[in-house]
This record gives C-alpha cells, sequence and structure tokens, in this order.
C-alpha cells in the first residue's frame, strides 16, 4: 500500500489502528519529495527534519495523545510565516528572511500536532493565477508536464495533488486557492472572509484574503477547518462566530436550491461549460433544485477586484524595505511591481475619486446583488476557470491576458462569501474543478454538496503520474 | 481611454519606491495603459448615492485593553535578526540629513 | 509699528504622545524614553510581514477625553486610514492615522492677547489619534556618516491637535500652548513633557495685510503659508515665531511673497532656516484601513467619558481666585500641576480653619520649591506658623539679604527683567535661604519687584 496515496480521513484510521506510523508516512511522503518534485517544484523549502518530529508524534500518540493532526505531513504555503523556518514569498526580496513568529493558523496547526514538511512554491506574493510568477522555479502541473498548475497556490496544489504531504495551507485573494486545485484535481477551499486568522500570513489584499486549504478530499478540507477556524484576537476582523464540527454539519442531510448565475458562463471555453454541467445534473439527480439565476455586476468584478487589490497591495508591499529584513525593492519582480504602480496609480491625487472610490462603491453594488440572490436560493454554483490548464508561457507575455482567469473566482472574494473548488470530469486529459459559493459563515452548505459530486465521480482516485 | 504617459508612470514609479530603469518604463506604459484601459469600464457603474464599502465583515469598535502583553514582545536579539547591518542595538542605513 | 499693515495669521499643530501602558496598535509597553533600543517590539511595531494592528481602546478614549475638554465636537462615526510615504522610521511604510473621519472636531480654547488684554477664541479644527514612528540618531562611526534607527517609540499612541490660524501674536501662540499643555496635564492622559518629546509643537506662520482700523476677527487668509518645525521649547516658539514675523515682513515690505515651505528652528543660528525644497506636496494616498474595523460612538459612551472630565485649570483659577483671593501668577504656579493643586487645596482649606492669612500661605508654597511630596499639608502649615512668629520685617534687614540676593543671582536677574516673570522666583529664594527661611516671603517679593523694577 501506497501510504502517500491516502486521504487524510484514512491515514487518521490507519494510524489510530496502529497500521502505520507517523514516521513511515513521513519518511514515504520524503522519498517520494526527493524522486520527484525536481521536476514539479512544489517546495521551496524541505524539512527532513520532519521525520525526527514525526518520530515524537509516534510516542505522543501511544501514550493516548487525541490532537486531531497528530504527527500529520503539511505544507505551508511560503506566505505564512513559519517562526524559524525561512520563508520567502517566492520572491528574492525575502530570500534569507527567517521569520520571528509563527502566523496563527501555523501555530493553530502546530497546536493540534501537524508536522511541517515543508514550504510551498506560489506566485510571488500571491500576485498570480498560473504559478508561474515565482523567483524560486515554475511548478509544473503533475497531471500535465509543461501545463500550469493554477496560481498563486501553485506549490500547494501540486504537492497535495503528487502526495507529496497529506495536505497544505493556501491563501486566497482572487481564487488563488480554488484554481490551483481546480487544475490539479483536488479539493481547494476559501473560507469567509474572518472565519480564519490572517496574522501572520504576508499581506496581499487586507479586506479579500482568505487562509484555507489545499486537500485531497471535501472530508479533509471540513476537518482542517474545524481546526484552524476562529476568533483571533491578533487580527481585528476575525469574527466571534462560533467553529462548528463541520464533519459531522455535511453529513446532516441537506438539499439545497442552488443558483447558477447565466454570466458565470459568458465567454465560458464550451468544454468546461459541457462538464460544470453534468456536474450540475449530477446535483439535480441527488436531489438538489438547480435555479437560473442573473448577476449582472459580475461582469464588473474582475475591474473592481483589479483596483481594490492592486490599491492594498502597492500599501502591503511598502513596508519591504531591506532596512529590518529582506533584501532592497529593487529586488521585486516584473509582476509585483506591475501590481504596486496599479494600485498606487489608483489611489493616487487626481485618481483616486475615478479609481478607488468608484471600485469601493462598485463592491457594494456586487455584494448587494450576491445578498439579494441568497434571499431565494442557498448556493451559487460555476467554473472556476473559464478555460482549461494552459502551458507554461501561453498568457505570461499579455498580463491583461492573464488577469482574466480570475474573473469567475473574485467575486466570492469581493463579497467574503466562502468558496470552494471540487474536481469533476477532466476537461481533454485536464483536470476541471466545480466552483460553490455559499453565504457569509454557511462553509457547511458547500462541503455537503460538494461530497455529493465528490461521492459521484470520484475523482480523488484519478491519480498523476509523476515522472 | 486613458493613456499614460511615461511622466506619469516615473511619478507613480517614485511614489512607490521602485526607482524603475529607463528600458522598463516603456513596457510599464505599454502594459499599465492596457490594464487601465480595461479598468475604465468602472466608469459605467450607476454608483451615485452608493455608500463605500472597504470591509465585508460588518465589525465595528473591535477595541483592545490596554495592557501590556509580554508573550509577543521580540527580545533585541530577534528584533535585529533579519537586518543586514546593525550597531549596538540599533537597525543602519545610509546616513539622511532632513525629513 | 510695520505690523500695523501686516498681520500674524499662525496655526499651531500639536502632537501628543499619550502616556497609556500599551502602544497604539500592539501590546508593548509605550513607556520608551530611556530604553535600550529595539527592546519594546513586536511584529506589529516594527512592521514584520503579515502582523495586523489592533485599536488601543484605552487611547481612543483619551482621545475623546481631550477633544471633550476642548469643546470639540464628538464624531458619531470615525475610522483608520492609512496614511503613505517612505521613510525609515516608518516600519509599514505608512502610518495608521485618521485622515476624514477623525474623533473630535470643531473646538475651542481662549487665550489672552497681551495687546488687547480682551480673551481671543482659538478654533480647534481637529483632534485625531495615530501611531508615533521610531527614532532616528545620526552618528559618525569610523569615519562614516549614518544613521541609526530605534523603533521602540514607534507605535506610540500620538494624538494631533490643529488649530485655526487665529493666533496673531508669538505671545498668544506661547500662552495657547502652555494652556493646552496644563490641561492635557490635568487630564492625566500624558506628561506632555516638550523635553522628553512627549509634546512636539510645529507652527505656521504667514502675513495678512489688513486696514488698521478693521475688525481682526477672521481676516483673510494670504495666499502661502510657511510650517516651521523642530521647535523644542515654548521659548524656542516665541522666538521662531518672531523671527518668521520679521523674516516674512522684510520679503513683503518688497512686494515678494514668501515662498511656501517648511523650514526649521535652528537654535544655533536663532533662527530659521530652510528645508530642503520640495517641489510637489506629498501624496499621501489616504485610503480607509482595511484592518482595523470602524468605530461608532455612541451617546451613552460620550457621556460616560464626558462625566469622567476632571475640573480643568482655568475653572480651578477661577474658584480659587473668587474664595481666596488669590493674585493670578500665584493660581498659575499653584495649578501647574495636579500635584501641587491637591497640595495647595488641602493647605489653603486649613490655613483658613486656622485663621491664616490664605495669601501668606500661597505665597510661600510657590516660593519654597518645598519638598511637597514628602511633607503633609498640616505639617507644612504648622512649620509655616512656628517661622512666621520668628519673620524678620523690618526693612533694613530685608534689604541686606534682598542685596545679596540680586548680586548672586545675575542670570536669574537678567532673565526676570527680560521679561521672564518665574524667574524671579529663585531670587526670592535665593533671599530666603540667605534669611535661613526667617524672612517675611511677601515683602522679600515685593522688594525684589521694586528694586528690578528698571
Amino acid at each position: 500500500m501506497d501510504i502517500t496515496s491516502l486521504t487524510l480521513k484514512e491515514i487518521k484510521e490507519a494510524l489510530d489502528k496502529k497500521d502505520i506510523s507517523s514516521y513511515e508516512l513521513c519518511l514515504a511522503c520524503l522519498k517520494r519529495i526527493k524522486k520527484f518534485n525536481k521536476n514539479i517544484h512544489s517546495f521551496i523549502t524541505v524539512r527532513e527534519e520532519v521525520v525526527k518530529e514525526a518520530k515524537i508524534a509516534d510516542v505522543e500518540r501511544k501514550k493516548g495523545s487525541k490532537k486531531p493532526l497528530l504527527g500529520i505531513p503539511f505544507g505551508i504555503k511560503d506566505n505564512f510565516l513559519t517562526k524559524g523556518i525561512k520563508t520567502t514569498s517566492a520572491s528574492h526580496v525575502l530570500s534569507d528572511y527567517i521569520p520571528q513568529y509563527d502566523s496563527t493558523v501555523v501555530s493553530k496547526l502546530k497546536s493540534a500536532g501537524a508536522l511541517i514538511i515543508g514550504k510551498t512554491n506560489l506566485d510571488a506574493w500571491g500576485h498570480g493565477s498560473s504559478g508561474e510568477h515565482t523567483d524560486y522555479g515554475v511548478t509544473n502541473n503533475p497531471y500535465a508536464k509543461g501545463y500550469v498548475t493554477g496560481g498563486s497556490s501553485s506549490g500547494s496544489a501540486a504537492a497535495v495533488a503528487a502526495d507529496f504531504c497529506v495536505a497544505a495551507t493556501g491563501s486566497d485573494t482572487g481564487g488563488s486557492n480554488r484554481q490551483p486545485a481546480s487544475y490539479c484535481n483536488i479539493v481547494g477551499l476559501k473560507p469567509s472572509y474572518g472565519r480564519v486568522s490572517r496574522y501572520g500570513v504576508i499581506a496581499m489584499a487586507s479586506s479579500t484574503d482568505c487562509m484555507g486549504l489545499l486537500t485531497k478530499t471535501v472530508w479533509d478540507s471540513a476537518y482542517i477547518l474545524s481546526v484552524i477556524a476562529g476568533y483571533d484576537r491578533l487580527d481585528s476582523t476575525s469574527k466571534e462566530v462560533p467553529v462548528p464540527d463541520y464533519v459531522q454539519e455535511m453529513n446532516k442531510p441537506f438539499k439545497a436550491k442552488i443558483g447558477v448565475p447565466k454570466e458565470f458562463f459568458d465567454g465560458i471555453d464550451s468544454h468546461v461549460s459541457k462538464k460544470v454541467e453534468n456536474a450540475l445534473s449530477i446535483l439535480e439527480k441527488k436531489g438538489h433544485k438547480l435555479v437560473s439565476i442573473s448577476l449582472p455586476y459580475v461582469a464588473y468584478a474582475y475591474p473592481i477586484y483589479a483596483v481594490v487589490q492592486t490599491s492594498e497591495v502597492s500599501a502591503n508591499l511598502a513596508r519591504f524595505d531591506g532596512i529590518r529584513y529582506g533584501n532592497g525593492r529593487e529586488y521585486f519582480g516584473d509582476e509585483a511591481k506591475r501590481r504596486i504602480m496599479i494600485g498606487t496609480h489608483s489611489l493616487s491625487s487626481g485618481y483616486a475619486d475615478k479609481y478607488y472610490k468608484q471600485a469601493m462603491k462598485g463592491r457594494t453594488l456586487l455584494i448587494k446583488e450576491f445578498e439579494k440572490a441568497y434571499k431565494k436560493i442557498d448556493l451559487i454554483a460555476g467554473p472556476v476557470y473559464p478555460f482549461p490548464a494552459f502551458k507554461h508561457g501561453e498568457r505570461e507575455t499579455d498580463p491583461l491576458k492573464m488577469y482574466l482567469s480570475d474573473v469567475l473566482t473574485v467575486p466570492a472574494n469581493l463579497t467574503g462569501h466562502p468558496s470552494i473548488s471540487v474536481p469533476i470530469e477532466f476537461v481533454n486529459g485536464f483536470p476541471t474543478g466545480f466552483q460553490l459559493i455559499a453565504p457569509h459563515f454557511s462553509e457547511s452548505r458547500m462541503f455537503k454538496v460538494g461530497l455529493d459530486i465528490e461521492q459521484e465521480l470520484q475523482m480523488y482516485k484519478v491519480k498523476p503520474k509523476l515522472w | 481611454m486613458s493613456k499614460l504617459t511615461k511622466a506619469q508612470v516615473l511619478h507613480v514609479g517614485k511614489l512607490a519606491k521602485l526607482s524603475l530603469k529607463q528600458s522598463e518604463v516603456e513596457k510599464f506604459k505599454v502594459q499599465l495603459t492596457s490594464i487601465f484601459d480595461y479598468v475604465d469600464s468602472i466608469a459605467k457603474m450607476k454608483t451615485q448615492g452608493v455608500p463605500e464599502t472597504n470591509q465585508v465583515t460588518g465589525i465595528t469598535n473591535r477595541f483592545r485593553k490596554d495592557e501590556i502583553i509580554r508573550d509577543t514582545m521580540l527580545s533585541q536579539k530577534e528584533a535585529l535578526s533579519g537586518a543586514k547591518k546593525t550597531y549596538k542595538g540599533y537597525f543602519v542605513i545610509k546616513a539622511i540629513f532632513d525629513k | 509699528m510695520v505690523n500695523e499693515y501686516f498681520l500674524p495669521v499662525i496655526g499651531l499643530e500639536i502632537h501628543v504622545e499619550l502616556s497609556t501602558n500599551s502602544k497604539m496598535f500592539c501590546a508593548c509597553p509605550a513607556k520608551h524614553f530611556g530604553i535600550p533600543p529595539n527592546t519594546q517590539t513586536c511584529p506589529i511595531c516594527l512592521g514584520l510581514p503579515g502582523a495586523l494592528p489592533s485599536a488601543n481602546e484605552k487611547a481612543i478614549k483619551d482621545t475623546i477625553l481631550i477633544g471633550l475638554a476642548l469643546n470639540c465636537q464628538i464624531a458619531r462615526t470615525s475610522k483608520f486610514d492609512r496614511k503613505q510615504y517612505f521613510y525609515p522610521d516608518l516600519p509599514k511604510g505608512y502610518q495608521i492615522s485618521q485622515y476624514d473621519e477623525p474623533i473630535s472636531v470643531n473646538g475651542r480654547l481662549e487665550v489672552k492677547s497681551q495687546k488687547s488684554k480682551v480673551k481671543d477664541v482659538i478654533r480647534i479644527r481637529r483632534v485625531h489619534i495615530e501611531e508615533d514612528t521610531g527614532k532616528l540618531i545620526h552618528k559618525k562611526v569610523n569615519g562614516e556618516n549614518i544613521t541609526l534607527v530605534d523603533f521602540n517609540r514607534s507605535g506610540v499612541p500620538l494624538v494631533e491637535i490643529v488649530t485655526e490660524a487665529d493666533m496673531h501674536s508669538a505671545q498668544e501662540a506661547k500662552e495657547f500652548a502652555q494652556r493646552l499643555q496644563r490641561i492635557i496635564r490635568y487630564l492625566g492622559v500624558s506628561d506632555c513633557d516638550m523635553e522628553k518629546g512627549s509634546m512636539r509643537l510645529e507652527a505656521n506662520i504667514s502675513l495678512t495685510k489688513i486696514n488698521p482700523k478693521s475688525e481682526i476677527r477672521n481676516p483673510k487668509l494670504p495666499n502661502y503659508k510657511v510650517e516651521v518645525k523642530n521647535i523644542n521649547s515654548f521659548r524656542f516658539l516665541e522666538r521662531a515665531i518672531n523671527y518668521e514675523i520679521k523674516r516674512q515682513t522684510e520679503l513683503l515690505k518688497e512686494e515678494v511673497t514668501p515662498r511656501q515651505e517648511t523650514r526649521g528652528w535652528s537654535e544655533a543660528d536663532n533662527a530659521t532656516i530652510a528645508q530642503r525644497y520640495k517641489e510637489t506636496e506629498a501624496d499621501y494616498r489616504y485610503f480607509p484601513e482595511p484592518d482595523i474595523p470602524p468605530m461608532e460612538f455612541s451617546v451613552s459612551f460620550i457621556n460616560k467619558i464626558k462625566i469622567s472630565l476632571p475640573e480643568l485649570p482655568e475653572e480651578i483659577q477661577d474658584r480659587l481666585r473668587k474664595f481666596y483671593k488669590l493674585p493670578q501668577d500665584y493660581l498659575d504656579v499653584l495649578t501647574k500641576d495636579k500635584r501641587t493643586l491637591e497640595f495647595a487645596e488641602k493647605a489653603l482649606k486649613l490655613a483658613v480653619s486656622q485663621k491664616v492669612d490664605p495669601r501668606f500661605v500661597a505665597s510661600a508654597i510657590v516660593n519654597q520649591k518645598a519638598d511637597l511630596e514628602r511633607k503633609s499639608p498640616e505639617k507644612f502649615i504648622k512649620e509655616l506658623l512656628d517661622k512666621k512668629k520668628e519673620v524678620v520685617s523690618d526693612e533694613p534687614t530685608l534689604e541686606k539679604w534682598v542685596q545679596e540676593a540680586i548680586s548672586e543671582s545675575s542670570q536669574a536677574v537678567a532673565d526676570y527683567k527680560s521679561g521672564k516673570l518665574e524667574a524671579l522666583a529663585p531670587v526670592i529664594g535665593k533671599a530666603m535661604q540667605l534669611s535661613k527661611g526667617r524672612a517675611n516671603p511677601v515683602l522679600v517679593k515685593k522688594l525684589l519687584e521694586s528694586k528690578l523694577k528698571n
């Protein structure tokens, strides 16, 4: 049995039954990383110490510890600060930065017994939808050599898809968890804004950044969310909403009214929409109701996001001046420079009303539209990407072309609603994801409906052939 | 159509402390113009009298009690640990004179 | 004579460091005076990647308190904004401040203008809260000029108070600043000490041409404004303003409009010096702080703070003046801080109950830089009465002591003669010392005042 291919649920069962040990699991993962990662580039830093830590975890388990993630190897996206472990945000600006503290999510995972097997690759600073904007080697899609993984949580998605680790953290500001999950045949979760603490994750767009997960299955996602979610006194935007047992909630019977916005299918690759429609039929057969809806403001979501996100980015990257840590600003790559400039221009004197203020007002209108829709439906569904995975370099030369990958995912970031990408049938041999968006703090609905798709299609059984 | 000029790109680069190389300015000018061209569509939104949203949580009055918490503080060593240049407990930069 | 045509129009911008326990957006200690560098920081105030701010409730309440003491309107909704600029002492590359929804606006404070002896109303445009920056120290190490940065002060709560340009003389500006300092010290929210840097002043000075016969109230503002920084004391405030008035007058007489710029007061040159000239005004690109939820102040919340407003110095002085018939200069000293006032109130009450002249007691408190901390008011009065029995009041003897005191206090005498009225106190003290405490202090003061009148 190749234990690295097991899901978190299966691993926990095996560990409980003493069929395997954390030590064996971590050793096997490391072996796999050593063999295949040089072609996948999913890790910027790999920690061999994890094996020693796994041994300690096994001893703890023997003594009766019930920590929920004891001895489970995680990939941590390299924009999450990890105390004592190099954190680069995939940029040369932080090539030698060793954080002095842990992000809250990492703290929580550690308290739950999780182990860090490595820091995963990303589009530097979260700036990207393909995984190509990294200074540490572009991540390869484990299912399709030479094709992008999607971004920005590219390394996390690839690592989970390639069974290098059991699960990984990701940050989703405009689709960065859902997109790579979609291209890598795994589950990508963006919780509600304010559900999971942002403290200690390098800020991209403060008002849309959501910390989430890349996992093999929906159960895995729900289980780990229960561990990392919750109010944090260090994050003034984290909400004091109690954290339910998401797995328990997920297993409660629930038949949803699923809104399908026609705008989500405008200009979408026909093969992609076919697979999405198949998934919708499955849900109908399972007893959910499909409702046609219209969300006209979705057409403005991307330009609104472009202004809001880059404006906040321009301020959030101002602290990188090389004085207290890292290298000077001349080490920023082109993509970062571009976004900083767009944001700076959008906020500058004479332009702030036209861009920043107008975008903020538009955001209000978009939110109103979604809230109105949720009065009649329980969930919104659609594709994740407008097109299947593309070749490295295909979209990179035209920044705008690249940005338009995000049009379907950014609405949920602007509204703060939770969203998930669940694998559906491949399109011409490329993994494809199905997107669900729920009202605030209604993650359980997405898990429930996502589970229905997963149980029917069982895409988690389709493993990549690594090289 | 908002065509950005070279001067505007340089100005924005200066505001953002990016020290753009002359060779880059033209490239960025073209890319930024194309992006703002697309973004300009937001002008079509009917936003008269619409309030701005800059936070989606709806939280207000999130305050912290005025007490010292030492757990999250850094030692001098930790504070300085990331810097390339330090001197007797201080961060060091090239001399600057006026504010 | 020249000022008949050019009226100085002066506004002040004051920054006050609050004496809260913790910093504005993190739980590090706020007291940083004399602490080794970079020993009171955390990810938040050091601007480390990923750190997020959380707002200090007391600092916000203190700001509201200051606003109330200055007769301001307190906002019902308020928020923080990011003010963006690059400087090595600003770790995040932006300062969390307040832009268009400050905590308080539209206040006023009265000051006496020396010229008119009438009270002038100085309008307060706004009072808001923000965070302080780190400190820069310039040094030469191994022959090389470097700048050192200490972030202990980074993040300390800073209240910014901006006045309208309603002051018309250096003396008026000084009095305003001193009044403001006293009020803030009374509120107990800051030690407001210019030497320690917990009170900082900047002045805007310009001159406007007026018809000498017309009303001074709300003159038309001129089309330029000179900002003066690096003012470290009330004395320098007066000097800097007077220097500027002179400098600008000379330019305007030549029909030259003074350049709109920022200048720094130089003690060494006894002048304001132009700082590096910036062609364009800084573009701070303010936008609402996304990491801190907005604030809503209910009427009951504001009222609770209003109730906690202590009696302020002016009200106290009015009360003491009426009740004990004390002269103004005594009142100023007795109310200079809470501790002195508490002592004085107790002592004055005792004086009345023991049928001792309160003015005698007040004078004794003022002239003896007595260790009021260690002596109780009861003990103080007792010792006074004991001494009174042996008080020397005959003029020739007093003359001797007074003359000696004058010759031994040449600096104080010079200061007093140049207008620094408080410089008389040490001379009185010297005379008292020479008399081994037996001289009648009231008579000593009278004698000194008449002798130094020229």
